[in-house]
């Protein structure tokens, strides 16, 4: 009697009438057909485990950081690196103008705002990029203070 | 579809729906917690920055799902650990399993759990065809790797683990 172990174990959605016959009349071929089901059932019918909480954390903390361009970037370069050739031509052009305490007080705080507008971008696009490697290294270190003799004697040896 | 804003309201109900899938995914394709959850961030912050390109012809999460699977694709692909091993001797037995010995009841946890050891090359296809449904021919084009070494894995695939499961005693 022919047998179809090998189709059986190829894949037994494939298997001919012939085969599907043979296994009413054929206890090794039934019995290996119900242990190659049972392999392609269970990988058919795969559980699922939940969605750890820090996913969503991660996500929308780089969704929520502020998007900058890199043309926003450069217009704020621009502006920094331009303010003091344009405050140069004024002077050149209106010698009379004359900057009193409040004035030079309000160039200041102008200075000061567009150096903040060019590098809070940078350290918000930064830190998001690096957000993980940081809560890795946290992570290190706290292992690290919870068992500083076991790490010290590793250390030592 | 969406404002240009971006709706960020409206991306979070869909992550909720869609979240589940996609880390399952991951951890069927990468095995362990931290890479699915780098996967699945991956998935959707681009799927964040394209969420312009998505037509609104089929349902959002089909069409995650379909970035998703490329994505995960493509990474396993260009990390090319899809190169066939020779299969260990002690799978290699041809032997019909004893009958009335073995209780074939609840043996679905033991598959998937002797699965997610399985190496890449057998576990992937495994789960490409069986799980996701995928043909031949897909799985084939998706991983760059020839029909019959596909068919060959999945082969030597199945056998490891109908050995696995005689071993961890499924016997009555």
């Amino acid at each position: 009697m022919k047998h179809y172990i090998e189709e059986i174990r190829q894949d037994t959605a494939g298997l001919t009438q012939e085969a599907r016959r043979h296994l009413r009349e054929c206890a090794a071929c039934s019995r290996e057909y119900q242990i190659m089901r049972a392999v392609e059932t269970g990988i058919e019918s795969m559980t699922e485990s939940s969605v750890p909480a820090e996913l969503k954390i991660r996500i929308f903390a780089r969704i929520s950081s502020p998007v900058y361009r890199l043309w926003h970037l450069l217009a704020a370069a621009l502006m920094l690196a331009s303010s003091p050739v344009l405050l140069k031509y004024l002077l050149t052009k209106n010698p009379s103008l004359y900057l009193n305490e409040y004035t030079l007080i309000s160039l200041f705080v102008y200075f000061g705002i567009l150096i903040v507008l060019v590098l809070l971008p940078l350290t918000f696009q930064l830190f998001g990029q690096y957000e993980t490697k940081i809560h890795e290294i946290e992570k290190a270190f706290d292992h690290y203070l919870e068992h500083p003799v076991r790490n010290l004697a590793k250390i030592w040896r | 579809m969406f404002d240009q804003d971006k709706n960020r309201d409206e991306f979070e109900r869909l992550f909720d729906e869609t979240s589940k899938s996609i880390f399952n995914l991951g951890l069927r394709l990468f095995r362990n917690r931290e890479d699915a959850m780098d996967f699945a961030q991956d998935v959707y912050l681009q799927a964040y920055t394209k969420l312009d390109s998505f037509q609104g012809g089929s349902k959002f999460s089909t069409w995650l799902y379909s970035v998703a699977m490329n994505m995960g694709l493509n990474r396993i692909r260009k990390e090319k650990k899809m190169t066939v091993e020779t299969i260990d001797e002690e799978f290699a037995s041809t032997e019909a399993a004893a009958a009335d010995e073995l209780d074939l009841s609840d043996t679905s946890e033991i598959i998937q759990e002797e699965l997610l050891k399985l190496e890449d090359h057998y576990r992937i296809p495994l789960i490409l065809y069986y799980f996701e449904k995928m043909s031949y021919g897909e799985i084939s084009e998706k991983l760059d790797i020839k029909a019959g070494t596909l068919k060959s894995n999945i082969h030597r695939g199945k056998t490891i683990l109908r050995a696995k499961l005689i071993a961890r005693g499924i016997h009555k």
